[in-house]
């Protein structure tokens, strides 16, 4: 356990500037991203009623009032937030090839350390998942704050508060349900397939530097095969006799198939790291 | 310890965050106004089974589904996260049937008219076809029949004859009689479409006999005929007579070769199932079928007409004709008047209508009107008003999408 804090605590002070720079940016950017929005409503609603004399009701009936749902929409917003999302899924990569193709073939020392290898794996996969959700808390501290800056520029009857939840399903970045999902159950199950999906990434990953080419082709038909298992329940019940289980009957199927694929994914890593592994 | 500040730092930063976050979410959903049926005159108890649903808006952009009964109402992030899996809302008949019978209920389809039930048995029937490139072929009935005394269910499929220039076909009604199982049928065959009666034996599990039993004849090149069934007030109910409105379309010919699709003639026709006959209905003058909303339940039709403030329900009995013309008052208690594009969401249950107005906000109320349609009394009147004040009154609204009867 100690030997697994360690190596986790390691990996993440590997990426930590990195990732405090990228979360510097998000906090910079996004509440940039709310003042201009904010200054550019307030000149137009200016211009509007003070130039070209359009009655208040009208011009909010017309042009509507302020939220965050126009802040949500800039470049200044969404932006970083994709750029997070894209470090993310860039270093599930880089967090093992990095360890090869750096100045000194990190990897040598990493597995020569006394502890099972499994160790590096399961710390650099907790890593990755430390990443993700400090982007999402990082964000839901952000918010607030965010809502307030705009609720010191826009008057209030300029003005529309929306929560998050109010935000996302009023806005039309829908996918924004998936990383901030309405309640906690679906957030596990969310978090939780994105977790099987970097499993079976890792598992592809140690096919290749194992077997190099020939293991690109075994990392992606281990990907298929541990995607059809994880489908199959759907896929039998497709051919046999459809809708024969009701949702919530699926949902505890496909939360079973995703422990056995991830069962199977660790414990064929562990084989390959222990065994096959090249350096 | 030191060392590790860092990951000390992140990990009670996520879990505060999320944390929080999903807390105060659970919290702020109650935060929804309550809304409750309130009486104006009449028998409370006639409330007691109806199921309004319906969605709340505030600030015009957010909204959400809930459900109203005489106990109060429901929003659907309220329940629990499978229990919105597997169908909130849909079609009450079918969910308590799901609630009832789970296991018999595997795979069936949504629909009440593929259903019929009665204290011995539930029946289902519905066609199973394989879809490939040209048409629909390989038509298949699927029915299952559950003993609901010995608790036995037996389940078999059964080519459907004579098939070979159907374009398409599906279930109308399943009916049963003396241990024979009746589906009517609309067939579709070269864009015209006819109603065909198959009688299946259930211990033998065989087709014993098929018929066309209303079809339109006589058609002019540039016609097709439509037969539609009447919606029935419970259509997994036995009944003896199966109603049909059948009609002719034709295609007129505009300026420079546009059409237009013209109902040149619809007619009611009736289907005795214990006679085996068909007839058409002649109706009186001052009813055309058509142009109204009509329900039927086994002997009697009704015909459904609606103005601003008012439903007015005409029951027409099979074999004695029209029996009155009940007018019900839909209008809340600040005596607003209904705006004319407002239409209601009606249903009929049991001889009674149930009407309720759709929509309610800060300027009036949204009106539920219970009806006895043989005596033409207004047996309930009452109003939907949310529990306590609305806070940001002028913008929140609610919505009735449907009302049914449990």
């Amino acid at each position: 356990m100690n030997r697994y804090l360690k190596l986790v605590n390691f990996e993440f002070n590997r990426i930590a500037k990195v990732y405090f720079v990228l979360l510097a940016i998000l906090l910079i950017s996004q509440i940039a991203g709310v003042i201009f929005s904010s200054k550019n409503y307030l000149n137009e609603t200016n211009r509007m009623i003070y130039e070209e004399l359009i009655p208040k009701a009208e011009y909010l009936s017309r042009y509507g009032p302020m939220s965050m749902d126009q802040v949500l929409s800039s470049i200044w917003f969404i932006g970083p937030m994709a750029l997070c999302v894209a470090l993310v899924a860039f270093y599930i990569f880089l967090i093992w090839y990095r360890d090869w193709f750096g100045k000194n073939t990190f990897i040598y020392r990493l597995l020569m350390l006394p502890t099972a290898r499994l160790n590096v794996f399961l710390a650099k996969i907790t890593t990755i998942l430390l990443m993700t959700f400090g982007f999402v808390a990082f964000q839901l501290i952000l918010y607030p704050i965010e809502s307030t800056i705009l609720k010191w520029m826009v008057p209030k009857e300029f003005r529309v508060d929306l929560s998050v939840h109010e935000l996302i399903s009023s806005s039309g970045f829908l996918e924004l349900n998936i990383i901030f999902p309405n309640s906690i159950i679906e957030f596990i199950l969310n978090y939780g397939a994105g977790f099987v999906a970097v499993t079976i990434l890792f598992t592809a990953i140690m096919f290749e530097r194992s077997y190099r080419i020939k293991g690109i082709l075994l990392g992606i038909g281990y990907s298929i095969l541990a995607v059809i298992i994880f489908f199959a329940p759907i896929i039998i019940q497709e051919f046999l006799q459809r809708y024969y289980l009701y949702p919530s009957e699926i949902l505890i199927v496909e939360v079973a198939m995703g422990i056995i694929v991830t069962c199977c994914s660790i414990w064929v890593s562990n084989y390959l790291l222990k065994k096959k592994i090249r350096i | 310890m030191n060392k590790y500040w860092k990951l000390i730092i992140i990990g009670i930063v996520i879990i505060l965050s999320i944390g929080t976050f999903y807390i105060k979410s659970a919290l702020t959903v109650s935060k929804y106004p309550e809304f409750v049926i309130e009486k104006q005159s009449g028998d409370e108890s006639e409330v007691d089974n109806v199921v309004i649903n319906g969605n709340y808006y505030a600030r015009s952009t957010i909204g959400e589904s809930l459900t109203l009964t005489s106990n109060g109402s429901k929003y659907k992030s309220e329940q629990s996260f499978l229990k919105q899996l597997d169908g909130y809302g849909g079609i009450a008949s079918i969910r308590q049937l799901k609630e009832k019978h789970r296991n018999f209920m595997r795979g069936k389809s949504g629909s009440p008219d593929h259903f019929y039930e009665d204290e011995h048995y539930l029946v289902y029937g519905e066609v199973d076809y394989q879809v490939n490139s040209l048409s629909p072929r390989d038509f298949r009935f699927s029915i299952s029949v559950l003993d609901k005394v010995e608790d036995k269910t037996n389940s078999f499929e059964i080519d459907v004859p004579d098939v070979k220039e159907l374009d398409y076909m599906n279930v109308d009604d399943v009916q049963m009689m003396d241990g024979k199982l009746k589906i009517f049928t609309k067939n579709v065959t070269g864009g015209n479409e006819a109603v065909h009666l198959y009688s299946l034996d259930i211990a033998s599990e065989k087709i014993v006999d098929h018929k066309e039993v209303i079809s339109n004849e006589g058609l002019l090149e540039n016609q097709s005929g439509q037969i539609m069934i009447l919606s029935e007030t419970n259509p997994m109910q036995k009944h003896q007579n199966v109603l049909f409105e059948k009609s002719v379309i034709e295609d007129v010919e505009q300026s420079e070769g546009y059409y237009v699709s013209e109902e040149v003639s619809s007619e009611l026709v009736a289907y005795n199932l214990e006679t085996d006959e068909s007839h058409p209905i002649a109706l009186p003058e001052k009813i055309h079928a058509s142009e109204q909303r009509t329900m039927f339940d086994d002997s009697t039709i009704y015909f459904v007409e609606e103005s601003p403030n008012d439903v007015v329900v005409t029951p027409y009995l099979l074999n004695e004709g029209i029996k009155g013309e009940f007018k019900f008052t839909l209008r809340d208690s600040k005596n607003n008047d209904a705006s004319v594009e407002e239409s209601k969401t009606i249903t009929i249950n049991n001889g009674k209508v149930y009407a309720v107005t759709m929509m309610m906000d800060a300027k009036k109320a949204a009106v539920l009107v219970v009806g006895s349609l043989k005596t033409g009394k207004t047996l309930y009147t009452g109003e939907i008003i949310p529990k306590d004040p609305l806070k940001d009154e002028i913008d929140s609204s609610l919505y009735v999408t449907d009302i049914q009867i449990n």
